[in-house]
């Protein structure tokens, strides 16, 4: 089964960290991504702030015409900033792994993958 | 009680709208700081203990205001017209339902059009704004400006009476005083980058503090308005020469874009302007601030000096004053018109603005680059020397130095 760890804060408290507090919150996404490697493949990313962010709207008229807006998908308090694929056994493997990184400015969302493509198609789901 | 960093670094990313809110609120600076501040002491309290708010912002912002008007009842008999204010204003619906940060977003551009105040120096406005709206400690900003904490101290004071004095309209802007507000806070916010980037005085060249600020309150700005495009544009701008500050400066000497380290360059920082200000361009909307911003990009996309592309430099400075016709935009079209057609014809042009910019040393060490290249040495040399007078800043003296010397050669 493969789980995705998705991260949430609001996008500004990381900056407004001391750089003794970011290195800390750094390394623990390092020890997380040194044990996933070891255990074979995975994905991780860190997004860029909503702002840079534009949205796709399908719309209903003649025209089909898709709008593209600025911004993220929702004005949320909280944005996705960022997530983890990998592979795990069962849902408390996940959690436990996902555990190491959290924190209380963190929400994380431990979510089953149904399916994975592109540079994670080789990641599969059996 | 242990203070965890993470509570600090929410509370000073929640202060920005949290203030703007309070100031509406109460229609009292100094109130609504003391408020915010009453609030977050209760919050590094109670969120201890019981774990974070669903929203901490709406948390703050509702003790917040019990706060404030506690404190206005206790000096109710003093100051009775205050009490009377804040109960009017309790009319402002946000505070009745769950608030939403971006419900605030006129607010948070009115506090930062007030500290522009047209009365203040552009220096008071920045210091201003990094004390109310970010909350930067006197002695930081002092420090971030290279005075004394009591001058800072003493033109923190001054400003805030000027902007006391003055009666700033609380109801929603219309579009045409958002837009003009917008304008107003943009250039503050991009004079304050400037004032961090090009150092008027003192040793150190690049005071970083100041350009990381204004490159927050950018992106709150640009969170706030998300499809104003100028205000894209002017992130990009900052992002762009932000993402150069690693090889900007060699055991405090400056180093010219031309002999900068491109390896050094923040290669993550660039490529996020690079999206805003594509984003930007989408819209078919440019203004001064994109065209810069694009200048800018073209630097940053070439591998090195020699292969920046200088035909499109050209073109985009010559674009740029159309929109503002200023003798400085005249100044760099002359530096790209020197790379695309030589310096004999760039120095045609600068001889139309020299009138204009007398005390201004880019345009005596440019002019003097020119007359250096067409083997005008003795010239180029009194150039160089009229900019060294005008330089304040020890790096850039230290350039010009050199420069004299090789004319002398």
């Amino acid at each position: 089964m493969l789980y995705s760890f998705l991260i949430y804060s609001a996008e500004g408290i990381h900056g407004r960290l001391s750089p003794e507090e970011q290195k800390l919150a750094f390394k623990r996404h390092r020890l997380l991504q040194e044990e996933l490697d070891k255990r074979g493949n995975f994905a991780s990313a860190r997004l860029m702030p909503v702002s840079n962010a534009v949205t796709l709207k399908s719309k209903v008229d003649q025209d089909q015409k898709t709008l593209v807006t600025d911004g993220p998908f929702a004005d949320t308090k909280e944005q996705f900033v960022g997530f983890y694929v990998a592979e795990f056994s069962n849902l408390d493997e996940a959690i436990n792994m996902a555990d190491m990184i959290s924190t209380p400015y963190h929400s994380i969302e431990v979510r089953p993958v149904s399916w994975s493509g592109g540079m994670l198609s080789n990641l599969k789901d059996d | 009680m242990p203070q965890h960093p993470w509570l600090q670094a929410r509370f000073a990313d929640i202060r920005p709208k949290a203030i703007a809110a309070l100031v509406s609120y109460f229609r009292d600076i100094d109130l609504a700081e003391e408020s915010f501040s009453l609030a977050c002491v209760k919050a590094l309290d109670v969120w201890q203990k019981q774990g974070l708010p669903d929203d901490p912002f709406a948390w703050i912002l509702t003790v917040g205001r019990n706060a404030g008007r506690d404190i206005i009842r206790k000096n109710n008999t003093r100051d009775n017209h205050k009490a009377l204010q804040a109960q009017e204003n309790t009319s402002h619906n946000a505070f009745h339902d769950a608030p939403q940060e971006n419900e605030f977003r006129d607010d948070v551009l009115r506090l930062l059009f007030i500290c522009c105040h047209p009365k203040l120096s552009i220096q008071d406005q920045s210091a201003l704004a990094l004390k109310i709206v970010i909350g930067l400690s006197v002695e930081e900003i002092a420090c971030a400006f290279l005075v004394k904490p009591k001058t800072m101290e003493q033109r923190i004071t001054r400003a805030k009476k000027t902007i006391a004095n003055d009666n700033i309209p609380f109801q929603s802007p219309d579009l045409i005083e958002r837009a003009e507000r917008l304008k107003t806070v943009s250039l503050m916010l991009y004079l304050l980058f400037n004032e961090g980037w090009s150092a008027s005085s003192g040793e150190v060249q690049i005071k970083v503090l100041l350009c990381e600020e204004a490159i927050y309150l950018t992106r709150l700005l640009l969170s706030l308005f998300p499809s104003q495009t100028e205000t894209m544009g002017l992130l990009a701008l900052m992002l762009f020469q932000h993402a150069r500050y690693p090889a900007r400066t060699d055991s405090n000497k400056l180093i010219l874009l031309e002999h900068q380290n491109r390896d050094l360059w923040n290669r993550s920082t660039i490529s996020e302007a690079h999206v805003l200000l594509e984003k930007a361009l989408r819209h078919g909307t440019p203004g001064p601030f994109q065209i810069q911003a694009a200048i800018a990009g073209v630097h940053s996309t070439a591998k090195a000096y020699e292969a920046t592309d200088w035909e499109e430099i050209e073109r985009l400075y010559a674009l740029l004053y159309q929109f503002e016709p200023t003798p400085i935009v005249k100044l760099n079209h002359a530096v790209a018109i020197a790379k695309t057609k030589g310096s004999i014809e760039a120095l045609k042009i600068l001889d139309g603005i020299e009138g204009e910019l007398q005390s201004y040393r880019w345009f005596h060490s440019t002019r003097a680059a020119f007359l250096f290249e067409t083997g005008q040495r003795d010239k180029a040399k009194t150039a160089y020397q009229r900019a060294l007078t005008l330089t304040p800043t020890e790096p850039e003296q230290a350039i010009l130095r050199e420069k004299i010397l090789e004319c002398e050669k």
